[in-house]
């Protein structure tokens, strides 16, 4: 039998990244996670499973649009006018899958829950149950019915397996209790990044969301297509995301001139994106320093060579402070008392005071970004932009 | 550093320049360098910055006369009291080297550069117009800060106020306080109108909540309407129906009555009106077609009768075919024929000829004639042996040159010279000699200047100062001594305060008691407590008096009578007496403790001071002075000390160097003078080096000589084996001709034999070729002609004669296509014929057919015998459809019933009211108009419903916001960072200000007067908010120096500059200073103060000042007498 197992599709959720700050590329994937749906789909189609399974965060909490519930049903419709039936339990963001209040998304559409933990498809059994609504502190496990003798059984949950970190600790679960429960395939959700555990007869798949939504989100993009057959479980991952998300550090010596450094940033570009890939960059070491004379310098240099590339769209792009780089001679002294200024407590507490004001007066979705963890950083990154900019005006 | 001599060896236009400054003479080290326009001073600046730093790694703009790698640049310079001799080529690597061309590390020159790279020591060390000018613009633009100003002159560098600036207009295009457009508030409109998008985008749970239940409700009405609508309907189609009945009933009578007009019979077959009136056409077509076809007939049989075959001639047709047909030699038979009856004759004329030149060869070659020919005549053959005999003949004048130059060789070689030995050992021993040999006298110079110098700062102390400092332990920090005078000073001063506090507090003590008394002794400042004590007294007295009566006691009485009256009338008129007694009281008591607490003041002060005394004796103690020299000879004698010390640990680090390099030297010494020992060589009376090196030399030549040597013995060899070989290879190539001859005519001929024969050779194998070629020609073309004659016979017989092949041929086609014409045409007309007879047949027949239908179509019907069948059979067609009409009106009759409550329809025939029908049709209506209301309500619903959940949501906007949040966050980033940054730099420039300020405002403000003739007498500070604005002074007028005119400006710049050259040299060191034509813009009289401020750089380090006006050079050597001038040749 075969089956498309993914999770985490948090519909409708935005991706975070500057560059969808270009018109053209956030008209192309403001509706990325349907997309990925429709892609979903078609493969499920293509590759003929039994039935689609959906571990999960379906919705997203953040994005509370009864229309999404629209796509997914009109997307899970086109399935079931397939042939193929959708098996899919609720996760801690599917307040959406209620279906006492919005109905069922669909005759070939099973929810699992309470009131019905497990369904046949073929010779397969299929169980799972749903996000209760409150914290789930606990194991889910122990609510799970027993293997079916003589049938295929594959289980569906919602859950922090051992090991994982950055996200809820939401339902913890050990992976030695999946792999020893009797199920020939777990199919999980929670955790953005794919993972595997491989057991003596059973195997446990985290997909990883088929669409990562940030930086942070870099291991995801795919779905996993799951074969079970004599030979015990076998899982395949398919890549079915618009974008990739990476991060790549271009080291840039002292010594080259303008023309070899953009040669050598256009190189490290080109060997960071792997097809339609926003990019976070950060350009390091002496000959970067340039680059943080002005706002946004850096920025515009490296979207030309972006753009010659094709498919590649930036993130933010950072400076590395080169502490390596002695005291230019001649802006010298300035630069080496800003760095005894710096070093004080009185400037400390000044920077402090200036970054709360800021932060003040930032919308409050935007003020983590320079909470006071930040000030180390940024005071390293403004003392270079400076020490950047006065070098410049002595080449000028 | 200093430059003694910059050589232009290939650089720009120069070629083989020197610019020589000379040896420092005198307390003025200037250069005047005159050149006129384009004589390559701004070249050889350049020049002097590659020498020191490298040349650029790519384009140079003085590779136009030299390329690039051809470009050189020297230099002699001074640095810690010796020289060096440097070169710098444009390579990638080990592009400095000694004068030698020896490569040398960079750090040669590094160690004496201070840290400074090109552009620093280009921005610090030099200064031309454009720099003044700009210099005076950045003080301008700096609002005479004082530490931007300070920071411009020790750094040269002047666009500070502009990079600042930009910076903050960085920061303030992200965020400023109160602004509107800047990056933040921009951000906040967006983010409130996407908040507005996503609202009315997004179908929320409760709002979806409310538009289910409201589609819920509109259902359920709709339902209820369309109830009552159905009802409306069923009793109006069931009025209709009874209607309708009725009406068919009376359209039955009707028909029924139209049909008793018309004939009796059955009713005709379906159609059978359209297939008379065809069947009537169709006989009469067939007779006409019946006459057509025997006319035909005849005309065919009349045509026959003119034809007569011929059967010989298509007799032909199959053997013309067949001869064209046929091939000979892969070729058409005929053109065979038609070639060879043109040809053959001529063919064997030429057979002839060429036989005769042929015998004629064969005679040549061998003596017999073309019966018997030579055997071999192959062109292959003659071209191996050509080959072969021109391979032997070069390989025999090969051999000859070979052995001809091995005995030349062998006649120049002579005896072999001597072998030298321990060249490699010498070489690296005086290699380690020149490169790591220490210079001894320099370092003794050094220790001598630096035991000098120690005890130049120890002058005052006594002998054994460093045991004694030992003794008090380690000399205590600025910053320790700073703090006990300080405190010294301050006790003092505390103690001081608190004495004149405390005399202040006595003086106001012994006031506010004195006016205490004067209070008291008011009267009206009697209190309550006094009345009643003298009413007790008057009491008494009373008493006293009562009892005794007599005169003593009424005299009593009376006093304290009055004294109590006195009392009470004072009481009554003194409350202000009373009040200010009372502030008396109050001021006392507060003088006393103010008395007190002056008094602790004062012991506290006299404590501190105590200590503090104490700690500066002992300070004293510990800096070897007595207990009780003052604070000014502490600090002197601390910063004497420190200065001894420093200089006396110079001297030790100097003094240990020294007997390091000793060291060294005597090994490098020694190991040089034992390899020149061991490679024969001989000391005499001359140093060590010269000797060792000319002794390598010796070694060197002598070991090119026996390498030469060596190198032509193995020639010899060589050419012997050459020799050799080439004779080997002449005899390998005879054999192989005599090899290629075997078997031909040129077997046991001589090579040059077979080399004069080859050419015949080659002819006759030609001729041969020809006359087989001929023979096979001449053959093919009499079996041609023999194969035609066999194969025309039929022709020539039926035909007979013709003028060749091609005739008889032609003229037996054109017999057998006339007679295949004719037989062509026979057949066609006996077609025609038979064709016409069957025609006539089947036209009979289909008129008799015709006939017959009609008949049997009409059998039955009452007046069938009719002339006219079609017009018959149209009456008997309306008949019939008015039967068809009556059965239908009965069954619509039946069917009206159909689907109706047979009752209710029953009900509804029996009632006769014409109003009927419109009334039910109202009912109806209404209820449509009812439930089109409901519907549509629900529709809205409905739609309501679908639109919300189909609109699509607000993904776009939510992008947008979760996007323009990015961007927010990164801009906060990298505003908070160059805020921070930003404000680093004002504090840093704050600190610079108050660090520099000693020095350099000093240096500033003597240059400035110098510059200015006195005219701006001093420069002081003004203090403005957080930093310092630098002010001059004139007649006592202060101007800011941003308000300065644009020329004086540039002189304060100057000035600045000329200020931060004193205190780089002061902390670092000197280095050559360039100034390029900086005093053109200036008038006499300051160009004048300006070559005294070059010559007070002069006195500091190097001055180098590059002019093209001889005026000036002219004024230098008036102002600056120990000037040295150079003069650049003009550009060629």
């Amino acid at each position: 039998m075969r089956f498309l197992h993914a999770a985490d599709l948090h519909l409708d959720s935005p991706l975070r990244s500057v560059a969808l700050r270009d018109p053209d590329l956030a008209g192309r994937l403001h509706d990325a996670s349907r997309q990925v749906l429709a892609r979903i789909v078609d493969l499920a189609i293509e590759r003929r499973v039994d039935a689609l399974l959906l571990a999960g965060d379906v919705f997203d909490n953040g994005v509370p649009d009864v229309a999404t519930r629209t796509v997914l049903a009109r997307a899970l419709g086109r399935l079931g006018a397939a042939g193929i039936p959708t098996v899919l339990i609720r996760g801690n963001h599917d307040g959406l899958l209620d279906p006492a209040r919005y109905g069922a998304l669909g005759d070939s559409v099973f929810l699992l829950d309470a009131d019905r933990p497990s369904v046949e498809i073929g010779a397969a059994t299929i169980h799972g149950t749903s996000h209760s609504g409150g914290p789930e502190t606990r194991s889910l496990l122990p609510r799970y019915p027993a293997p079916v003798p003589g049938r295929i059984n594959l289980g569906l949950m919602h859950c922090s397996p051992d090991g994982t970190r950055g996200h809820d600790p939401y339902a913890p679960c050990a992976v030695s209790d999946l792999l020893e429960h009797g199920y020939d395939y777990w199919a999980l959700g929670h955790i953005h990044a794919r993972q595997e555990w491989r057991g003596d007869r059973a195997l446990v798949v985290m997909p990883g969301i088929p669409q990562g939504r940030h930086i942070r989100e870099s291991r995801g993009g795919s779905v996993t297509l799951v074969r079970i057959d004599g030979e015990g479980p076998q899982a395949e991952e398919l890549p079915v995301g618009l974008v990739g998300f990476r991060e790549v550090s271009i080291d840039l010596p002292g010594d080259d001139t303008q023309t070899a450094r953009l040669h050598r940033i256009a190189d490290g570009l080109r060997g960071a994106a792997e097809g339609p890939t926003v990019l976070r960059v950060t350009l390091a070491g002496p000959g970067a320093q340039p680059f943080a004379a002005g706002a946004g310098d850096a920025r515009h240099a490296l979207s030309e060579l972006a753009a010659e590339i094709g498919e590649l769209y930036l993130d933010r792009v950072r400076v590395a402070p080169d502490l390596s780089v002695p005291d230019d001679a001649a802006a010298g002294d300035l630069v080496a008392l800003m760095r005894l200024e710096a070093g004080t407590a009185g400037f400390r507490e000044e920077a402090a005071r200036m970054l709360s004001d800021l932060r003040d007066a930032l919308p409050p979705e935007a003020r983590d970004a320079i909470d006071d963890d930040t000030l180390e950083g940024l005071m390293a990154d403004g003392l270079a932009a400076v020490a950047a900019r006065l070098s410049m005006a002595r080449s000028e | 550093m200093r430059l003694r001599r910059l050589d232009l060896v290939r650089y720009g236009h120069f070629e083989g320049q020197s610019l020589d400054f000379g040896a420092a003479t005198g307390d003025c080290d200037v250069t005047v360098v005159y050149g006129p326009n384009e004589a390559g001073k701004s070249t050889a600046f350049t020049a002097w910055l590659d020498l020191l730093y490298g040349f650029p790694p790519r384009n140079t703009p003085y590779a136009f006369r030299f390329d690039r790698k051809d470009l050189l640049v020297g230099a002699e310079i001074e640095v810690d009291g010796g020289t060096l001799t440097l070169q710098r080529t444009p390579k990638k690597t080990g592009s400095l080297t000694d004068g030698d061309g020896r490569g040398l590390p960079e750090h040669v020159l590094a160690t004496h550069l201070h840290g400074l790279d090109r552009d620093a020591y280009r921005t610090r060390f030099s200064l031309n117009d454009a720099v003044l000018r700009s210099g005076g613009e950045e003080i301008a633009a700096a609002k005479g800060d004082l530490g931007r100003l300070l920071h411009a002159g020790t750094s040269g560098l002047s666009g500070l106020s502009q990079a600042l600036d930009d910076v903050q207009s960085d920061v303030d295009a992200f965020y400023q306080k109160g602004g509107s457009k800047q990056a933040v508030p921009e951000a906040k409109r967006q983010l409130k109108a996407l908040d507005a998008t996503i609202h009315d985008g997004r179908l929320a749970p409760l709002r979806h909540d409310d538009l289910l239940r409201t589609r819920d409700a509109r259902r359920a009405e709709a339902g209820a309407a369309r109830d009552r609508l159905s009802e409306a309907r069923r009793a109006l189609a069931h009025a209709e129906a009874a209607a309708r009945r009725a009406a068919l009933r009376a359209e039955r009578d009707r028909v029924a009555r139209q049909l008793d007009d018309f004939p009796d019979g059955p009713d005709l077959p379906p159609d059978a009106v359209p297939e008379i009136a065809a069947l009537v056409e169709n006989a009469r077509e067939a007779d006409a077609r019946r006459a057509r076809s025997i006319a035909a007939r005849d005309a065919a049989a009349d045509r026959l009768h003119g034809l007569v075959p011929d059967p010989d001639g298509l007799d032909l047709g199959p053997v013309i075919a067949e001869i064209r047909e046929m091939t000979f030699d892969g070729q058409p038979l005929l053109m065979r024929v038609g070639g060879a009856e043109a040809d053959l004759d001529r063919r064997r004329d030429e057979r002839a000829a060429v036989a005769r030149d042929a015998d004629r060869l064969c005679r040549k070659i061998t003596g017999r004639g073309l019966d018997d020919p030579p055997p071999g005549l192959r062109r292959e053959i003659h071209d191996r042996l050509d080959a072969a005999v021109q391979r032997l003949a070069e390989a025999e004048v090969e051999a000859r040159a070979a052995r001809t130059t091995m005995d030349d060789a062998r006649e120049d070689h002579g005896a072999p010279p001597p072998v030298p030995k321990g060249e490699d050992a010498l070489s690296d021993a005086l290699a380690a000699m020149q490169e790591d040999a220490p210079d001894l006298d320099a370092l003794r110079e050094t220790a001598a200047d630096s035991d000098a110098a120690a005890d130049s700062a120890a002058e005052g102390l006594a002998q054994d100062w460093r045991a004694r400092l030992s003794d008090t332990g380690e000399l205590p920090g600025d910053d320790t001594v700073a703090a006990v005078l300080s405190e010294a000073e301050h006790a003092a001063t505390r103690l001081a305060e608190a004495d004149t506090h405390a005399s202040d507090a006595r003086a106001a003590l012994e006031t506010a008691r004195a006016r205490l008394d004067a209070a008291e002794r008011n009267p009206g400042s009697v209190d309550a407590a006094a009345l009643q004590r003298l009413r007790g007294e008057r009491e008494a007295a009373w008493s006293a008096h009562r009892a005794a009566l007599d005169a003593v006691t009424a005299d009593r009485f009376e006093a304290a009578l009055r004294a109590d009256d006195a009392a009470i009338a004072a009481h009554a008129a003194g409350a202000d007496a009373r009040a200010a007694l009372l502030a008396r009281q109050e001021e006392l008591a507060a003088a006393e403790v103010e008395a007190r607490t002056a008094l602790e003041l004062v012991e506290s002060a006299k404590a501190r001071n105590d200590k503090a005394m104490k700690a500066l004796a002992e300070m004293a103690a510990r800096l070897l002075l007595p207990p009780d020299a003052p604070g000014t000879a502490v600090r002197a004698r601390r910063t004497m000390l420190a200065t001894a010390l420093d200089r006396a640990a110079a001297a030790e680090t100097a003094r240990s160097r020294l007997t390091r390099a000793e060291t060294r030297h005597a090994a490098l010494t020694e190991t040089l003078a034992s390899a020149l020992a061991d490679s024969g060589g001989d000391l005499g009376a001359g140093a060590l080096v010269p000797a060792a090196r000319r002794h390598l030399e010796t070694l060197r030549g002598a070991q090119a000589a026996r390498t030469a040597w060596e190198d032509q013995a193995a020639r010899i060899d060589k050419l012997a084996k050459l020799a050799e070989r080439a004779e080997r290879d002449a005899r390998a190539r005879l054999a192989v001709v005599e090899d290629v001859a075997a078997g031909s005519w040129a077997e046991g001929m001589a090579p040059q034999a077979i080399r004069a024969a080859l050419p015949d050779a080659r002819d006759l194998a030609g001729l041969m070729g020809d006359l087989r070629d001929l023979d096979r020609r001449i053959d093919a073309m009499e079996r041609a002609l023999a194969a035609f004659g066999a194969a025309a016979a039929l022709p020539r017989r039926i035909i007979g004669d013709a003028e060749g092949a091609d005739a008889l041929i032609r003229a037996a086609e054109s017999r057998f296509r006339a007679a295949e014409e004719t037989a062509r045409e026979i057949a066609t007309q006996s077609t025609a014929h038979e064709k016409a007879d069957e025609a006539i047949r089947t036209a009979e027949m289909d008129a008799r057919a015709a006939r017959g239908r009609i008949s049997a179509l009409l059998e039955g019907q009452e007046g069938a015998e009719a002339a006219d069948p079609p017009a018959f059979a149209r009456r008997l067609a309306q008949r019939d459809a008015l039967r068809a009409d009556l059965a239908r009106i009965d069954d619509d009759i039946a069917r009206a019933a159909v689907g109706f409550d047979a009752a209710r329809l029953a009900g509804e025939e029996s009632v006769d009211d014409p109003a009927r029908l419109p009334l039910l049709a109202d009912a109806v209506a209404t209820a449509e108009a009812e439930a089109d209301t409901a519907n549509q309500a629900l529709g809205a619903a409905e739609e309501a419903l679908r639109g919300a959940l189909d609109a699509g949501g607000a993904a776009a906007a939510d992008q947008d916001r979760a996007a323009l949040l990015e961007d927010l966050r990164s801009g906060a980033r990298d505003a908070a960072a160059r805020m921070i940054g930003l404000a680093a730099a004002r504090a840093a420039l704050r600190r610079l200000g108050e660090d520099r300020r000693g020095l350099m405002l000093r240096e500033t403000q003597a240059a400035f007067a110098t510059l200015t003739g006195g005219v701006w007498e001093r420069l002081e500070t003004w203090r403005e908010g957080q930093g310092e604005r630098m002010v001059g002074i004139s007649d006592d007028v202060p101007v800011p120096a941003d308000g300065m005119s644009t020329g004086t400006r540039a002189q304060l710049y100057l000035a600045l500059r000329i200020a931060g050259h004193a205190a780089f040299v002061a902390e670092a060191g000197p280095l050559p200073f360039v100034t390029d034509d900086i005093l053109e813009t200036f008038d006499d009289t300051r160009a004048a103060a300006a070559l005294e401020l070059t010559a007070e750089l002069g006195r500091r380090g190097q001055a180098i000042l590059f002019t093209h006006h001889v005026h000036l050079v002219e004024m230098a050597r008036t102002r600056i007498p120990e000037a040295r001038v150079i003069t650049l040749p003009p550009r060629k």
